[in-house]
């Protein structure tokens, strides 16, 4: 008996051995939280990987440390004089410096201002530098963002020392004949039209290319003690604040106000498109351009669907899950709590119904057409559906609505019809997207009136009239319907009230029962 | 010593016959023999739940159950998880959900078609009825509690309190109303209706139907329709359904399935075992004998 007992313990605390360290073991195996990469820091990759982990290179401290003329220190000039800057900055061919190459870079001047006194970096322990360990290489999260508002600062301290040729001190064309780059008015485009992410042997890659225009001219500007931009990576590469589009500059390059945009079918009106309202909601033209800035229809050709080259223009224009189409850009939209009170969930197939919203024929149809025309229409729209909501009289639209299905325990429930209503006309005043939706009061009723078609004379069933005592397959009962449409909307609207009491008070000889 | 090779004999045994055994239920869970075809049960939908705790309540009067400590209009009882107790035969817990709305869920008995509880009550207490419902005899009830143990969900608790007749208590899917011709006191009182009564097979499409109407709702796929065998009570979710406390490894084949083999076969070894063992008796001690008998003639 004993030998069983003490075998039973020894077992048991063999057990509890073996399960703290499996808890130990995969511990350690769980992937580490990965640090984001702060602006001014690069990743330097480690070309003897295995042996030692990659070099978290802080180039701002670099730049400060060097003083005035930093990046010689480092960095190659090409045949032109103008310092490498991304592709192998320290070597002097487009081939990767060796180990001993740039180790003897960073090594001799870290131990020449080391013996000078002067702030130093490491200069004995390997893993001083090379300490970002391989699994730990964060997302490069630096995407610069040049926006309207970037274009805006530039134009801004351009524009007056070079008047209209100012847009060349960054917009060229490459003559392929002349091998050369040339000036081109009015055809300004995105960098990306020409410069793609790797270089080719003509044309440098994205960031060479706007490295090497950027730093350089805003280094020859310090030069010149002329207004400047940054020359530390952080400068640029800090994340930008949202910001209210519609104050900043538009970028003019001879777009239309409003475009038109044809469809193939004779069955189905142009499309007038606002193009500068919609220029003022967006802090860059990619938005919707993709890298160049031609019109749609030169790569999306007349028609529906996609082959093997390009998706045609209609499904380019309705595809609800692609953010750069027209649908689906305005269902991002709708994802504001103010709009997923009614649009709770993603749209399915596209409405049939409202076709005519924006297919109304173009600007020579609708009168959308001069500048200040397209905030006088959705004002006057508003206010022709508030003048319209004001008119109805309380018999076709009850002030409030009595709910008292839970009356032995609460007291009735009164449902303020109007009012909300009229917060809903609020919301809609403050969006024009959601004003040019929304053309009729009809269109807002039907968010709760459901299944009921928009009907001009807003005559709608109550809702008693479709939702019965008991639940059926697909309708609710009176109860879970009402619960369902007010406490859902209140929820996805961030209303709050979606307490028993915030709708109706519990009768007080329920209190003294429970 | 000894003990130790006869119960390792016996579990052999035992194993060997759960092996044939085994196969034979299997073939009976896929035909879709369990549980009573025209059974009730109720849908919860996950989605719907806004935690207002008029089931807890409503379970509460239905069963004439004791006051709770915290009034059922008090939302912080919400900010612990809670099982199901002696005086509680159900709880709303709220699940905190990453990067969405968190998620209510009623925990009550799910009756299970194939009850992990009724197979292992020794006395047979717990009763499967045709309505759907697993209700419980104290009559019959010795306290062993197995049942406590045998349940998947946790759900059976016990009135500890008493000394003298405690009971095992547990949702009855009020049973009494159902064969009365009305609807679990619960699914009648939520507001939101979030639980919906009916035919289990009717509820099935009805949740599928949900699921393919709203598709980006709902995980894809309806709890309790297979597990353990499935069960009475089926839930629909927004979130994978070990997010809201449901337990995802229980697998398909009812639990009494896995023992089931092995305790069949327990009587059966206690009539043959000493009848067996006896007849060797007998044949040895006839050996013995026939084996004197010339001895004793010469």
């Amino acid at each position: 008996m004993r030998t069983i007992q003490l075998s039973l313990i020894g077992t048991l605390l063999a057990a509890l051995l073996v399960a703290a360290f499996l808890i130990a073991a995969v511990g350690s195996l769980l992937p580490p939280t990965v640090p984001a990469i702060e602006a001014g820091k690069l990743i330097l990759g480690s070309s003897h990987e295995g042996e030692r982990p990659a070099v978290l290179f802080d180039h701002d401290a670099h730049t400060k440390a060097l003083g005035n003329a930093p990046c010689d220190s480092c960095h190659h000039r090409d045949a032109a004089g103008v310092p490498q800057v991304v592709e192998q900055p320290l070597a002097e061919e487009s081939v990767a410096p060796s180990l001993a190459e740039t180790h003897g870079k960073c090594m001799t001047c870290h131990e020449d201002r080391l013996s000078e006194n002067l702030s130093a970096g490491p200069t004995t322990a390997c893993g001083d530098c090379h300490s970002l360990a391989n699994n730990a290489l964060g997302k490069d999260a630096r995407d610069l963002f040049f926006d309207r508002h970037r274009h805006a600062q530039h134009e801004a301290v351009l524009q007056p020392e070079l008047g209209r040729s100012s847009c060349a001190s960054c917009h060229h064309r490459y003559d392929d004949q002349r091998k050369a780059l040339y000036e081109a008015p009015g055809k300004e485009s995105s960098c990306r039209e020409c410069h793609e992410e790797a270089s080719t042997p003509t044309v440098r890659g994205l960031r060479q290319a706007v490295h090497q225009n950027c730093v350089t001219c805003h280094l020859q500007r310090l030069g010149l003690q002329k207004k400047s931009g940054p020359v530390d990576c952080a400068g640029c590469h800090s994340s930008t604040t949202p910001r209210d589009w519609t104050t900043v500059p538009r970028l003019l390059r001879g777009q239309p106000e409003v475009a038109t945009i044809h469809t193939m079918s004779s069955a189905m009106a142009a499309v007038g498109f606002n193009h500068a309202a919609h220029e003022s909601r967006e802090g860059t033209c990619r938005v919707c351009h993709h890298d160049t800035l031609e019109r749609c229809v030169v790569c999306h050709a007349l028609g529906k669907g996609r082959d093997l080259q390009t998706v045609k223009l209609a499904t380019a224009h309705h595809t609800p899950r692609d953010p750069r189409s027209c649908v689906g850009c305005h269902e991002l939209e709708k994802q504001e709590p103010a709009c997923r009170g009614c649009h709770d969930r993603p749209l399915q197939e596209l409405p049939t119904t409202s076709c005519g919203l924006c297919h109304d024929g173009g600007p020579g149809v609708t009168e959308v057409s001069s500048d200040e025309s397209a905030p006088t229409t959705s004002s006057s729209r508003t206010g022709a559906l508030l003048a319209a909501f004001q008119d109805l009289s309380s018999d076709a639209l009850p002030e409030t609505l009595r709910l008292d299905l839970l009356a032995a325990e609460y007291e009735p429930s009164i449902f303020p019809h109007r009012k909300i209503i009229q917060t809903l006309l609020q919301k809609l005043e403050a969006s024009s997207l959601a004003q040019h939706f929304h053309p009729e009061l009809a269109t807002l009723c039907s968010g709760c009136h459901h299944h009921q078609q928009p009907s001009q004379a807003l005559h709608y069933a109550r809702c008693a009239a479709c939702h019965g005592q008991d639940d059926e397959d697909r309708r609710p009962g009176l109860l879970g319907a009402l619960h369902q449409q007010c406490l859902g909307c209140h929820q996805r609207m961030n209303l709050g009230h979606t307490g028993c009491e915030d709708c109706h008070r519990r009768r007080p000889q329920q209190d003294e029962v429970r | 010593m000894m003990g130790l090779t006869r119960r390792q004999f016996l579990g052999a045994l035992g194993g060997a016959t759960a092996g044939l055994a085994l196969p034979r239920t299997t073939r009976a869970a896929q035909k879709g023999t369990l549980g009573y075809p025209e059974s009730f049960g109720v849908l919860c939908d996950l989605s719907l739940c806004v935690g207002c705790r008029r089931c807890e309540q409503a379970c509460n009067e239905a069963n004439d159950l004791p006051a709770p400590d915290q009034a059922f209009d008090d939302p912080t009882v919400l900010q612990h998880l809670r099982r199901t107790t002696e005086s509680a035969y159900t709880v709303v817990n709220t699940y905190p959900q990453a990067n969405a709305p968190a998620v209510h869920r009623k925990l009550q008995c799910n009756h299970c078609q194939e009850p992990a509880c009724a197979s292992a009550c020794p006395v047979g207490a717990f009763t499967k009825t045709r309505e759907g419902a697993v209700i419980y005899n104290p009559d019959l009830c010795i306290g062993c509690r197995y049942c406590m143990v045998a349940c998947p969900f946790g759900i059976p608790a016990y009135e500890y309190h008493d000394p003298l007749t405690p009971r095992v208590r547990k949702c009855t899917l009020c049973h009494e109303r159902i064969l009365a011709g009305k609807r679990p006191a619960c699914v009648e009182a939520c507001p939101m209706e979030a639980l919906v009564f009916g035919k289990r097979t009717e509820l099935l499409e009805r949740a599928r139907n949900r699921i393919a109407a709203k598709p980006e709702n709902y995980l894809h796929h309806v709890y309790g329709e297979h597990e353990v065998g499935g069960t009475n009570w089926l839930y629909l979710s927004p979130v994978p359904f070990d997010q809201v406390g449901l337990p995802t490894n229980l697998g398909e084949e009812p639990l009494c399935a896995k023992t089931g083999g092995f305790l069949s076969f327990i009587p059966v070894v206690i009539a043959l075992w000493p009848a067996f063992l006896g007849g060797t008796w007998l044949f040895k001690r006839h050996n013995e004998r026939q084996g004197q008998q010339p001895k004793e003639g010469a």
